[in-house]
């Protein structure tokens, strides 16, 4: 392993235990996961309490699961990376946990990340050739927000949503349809056989100068529609509802990412976070005129260990380092 | 019998850390503050192992306290020692909070009952008693606090009994005291339960990928769904 860099990366911040080896940041040895979305399902979203729990009994397997793929044993591990924050403090308590006891029996720099800041790193794993300065889209379950990224450990949040974030918006939806959970990956998968242009919901804060989001808006039209359909006895075509309501969604994300584009003066765009799976918003964004898109493949989307060891391995470099008293920290922001 | 053992506690608001070299208490430190564990216990640990001038390899077995108690406090100190065990291939043996704190009242006759607040006026409790000086459980479980009293001295019609635990405290105005009771203080002390542990009264070894957190009751939203 001469010359080479191996990152362990742990991550649990929500109901996926994961576990990853990368060579020098970018290269993928291994990315191990055990997803709990099963067992969260009979209760209709994530109970903290028991995907901490889960993650107790499978974090050890998961560790030895991915040195085994990675053919590697702890003594080639440079340094162990870990999610601190944002997330579950429970869920990532045990993590965080795990990765002290592992680090300091080693005797290896135990590595902080920040939960976002992996998702954004993705990219870096699935694009060889990416390399900040760019503007990133993230949005995720809990997340919505674009970000200057300067340097690859330099972050400023140049928008934000001022109240929920889009990804809630696809679930509390989802919800009230009776889809299921999550909510994301079932709407795109309906709206494709909808009319986007079936209803007409409001895109919030188009007009306005701020980068920022609204989603809870476009939220309770969704459900006034429902209510008045329901009231009225007109039939609900769950296609077009869906299709009407990501249009809304994919239309204000464009539009202020194009916007930030300016602002920054960046060709390039860069999505990240569980909804950058959402082939809606891939599409309305290709859209956008002389700029690079890029994002991550499916499978690197959804929260997996091998974006927290990508960018425990910048943090690395730029000498970032967990002393032992390193807490979770639940609602970290980009660039703390 | 192993040569060095570190005993753990992190169940209750107390951390505390015992390390024993050929059966004999060779280091103990503890904290009794509000501070999270996350953020007291390694650093603790840390000033330990550097004093006795022990690395985390030098560690032969774990004795950790497995709950019931703080949920989150039990995690921590499992996935902690998860953490110590996994590299070096460590067996690792649990103890019950209530055996921890029945461990601390040596030469105490009669029946010692411990009890930990499991909030909304229920407690985990145990039933232990001193037998040729091995600590010996009768039961252990969760309970109405109005209630567990009058069961175990039904039960057991001992001659006398010793309530201890912060189940005890807070509850106090909800249990009726007669001249065969004594409340105990016992703090929770890794010392003591490692002591009597080392002397031989360990159960089954466990390692980092099999030992388990005993929460002795179901999350909030499984009994909701039930
Ligand atoms: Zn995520």
């Amino acid at each position: 392993m001469e010359g080479k860099i191996l990152t362990l990366a742990i991550e649990t911040s929500c109901d996926e235990t994961a576990c990853a080896v990368l060579e020098n940041g970018r290269t993928i040895l291994s990315n191990e996961i055990f997803t709990q979305i099963e067992i969260h399902q009979t209760f209709g979203g994530v109970v903290p309490e028991i995907a901490s729990r889960n993650h107790l009994e499978k974090i050890s397997g998961l560790v030895e699961a991915a040195l085994e793929k990675a053919n590697a044993t702890f003594d080639d591990i440079d340094h162990i990376a870990v999610t601190y924050g944002p997330g579950l403090v429970g869920a990532l308590l045990v993590g965080l946990s795990a990765a002290k006891g592992l680090a300091y029996a080693l005797d290896k720099p135990l590595i902080p990340v920040n939960h976002i800041e992996g998702h954004v790193a993705a990219n870096y794993i699935a694009h060889p050739e990416l390399k900040p300065p760019f503007v990133c889209l993230i949005v995720s379950g809990g997340h919505t927000h674009l970000v200057d990224v300067k340097d690859y450990t330099a972050f400023e949040i140049i928008g934000r949503t001022r109240d929920d974030a889009a990804g809630e918006a696809f679930d509390k939806i989802a919800r009230t349809l009776g889809m299921g959970y999550p909510g994301g990956p079932l709407i795109d998968k309906l709206a494709k056989e909808g009319n986007p242009h079936a209803i007409d919901f409001p895109q919030a804060m188009l007009d306005q100068e701020h980068l920022d989001f609204s989603f809870s808006g476009l939220k309770s039209a969704v459900l006034n529609y429902l209510n008045s359909c329901r009231m009225k006895q007109i039939s609900i075509v769950p296609a077009d509802v869906c299709a009407s309501f990501q249009h809304a969604v994919v239309q204000v994300l464009k539009s202020k990412s194009e916007q930030a584009l300016k602002k920054t003066g960046y060709d390039t765009l860069v999505l990240a976070g569980g909804v950058a799976a959402n082939s809606a918003l891939r599409e309305v964004l290709a859209e956008i005129k002389d700029i690079k898109l890029y994002y991550p493949p499916i499978a690197l989307c959804t929260d997996n260990a091998a974006m927290i060891g990508c960018a425990g391995y910048y943090n690395a470099l730029a000498g970032k380092r967990a002393d032992w008293s390193i807490n979770a920290v639940p609602n970290l922001k980009i660039g703390e | 019998m192993y040569n060095k053992v570190m005993v753990i506690d992190t169940s209750s608001s107390a951390a505390s850390i015992a390390v024993f070299e050929n059966g004999i208490l060779i280091g103990e430190s503890g904290l009794h503050s509000k501070t999270t564990h996350s953020i007291k216990f390694m650093p603790l640990l840390d000033a330990l192992m550097k004093q006795l001038e022990l690395k985390i390899s030098d560690i032969d077995a774990y004795y950790v306290c497995e709950g019931p108690g703080s949920f989150t406090g039990v995690r921590i100190g499992i996935s902690t020692v998860k953490g110590f065990a996994q590299p070096f291939h460590t067996p690792i043996y649990t103890f019950t909070s209530m055996y921890l704190l029945a461990s601390a009242m040596r030469h105490v006759e009669g029946l010692i009952v411990p009890m930990i607040d499991a909030k909304r006026s229920e407690v985990y409790y145990g039933v232990y008693k001193w037998s040729d000086g091995s600590l010996v459980c009768l039961e252990e479980g969760v309970a109405s606090v109005a209630e567990i009293m009058q069961q175990v001295k039904d039960k057991y019609a001992a001659e006398r009994y010793t309530w201890i635990g912060d189940g005890v405290l807070n509850y106090r105005e909800m249990l009726s005291f007669e001249s065969n009771d004594a409340v105990g203080t016992a703090y929770d002390a890794a010392q003591s339960a490692g002591k009597l542990a080392l002397e031989g009264h360990s159960g089954t070894p466990q390692s980092a990928f099999t030992v388990k957190a005993n929460y002795m009751r179901k999350s909030q939203a499984e009994r909701d769904v039930k």
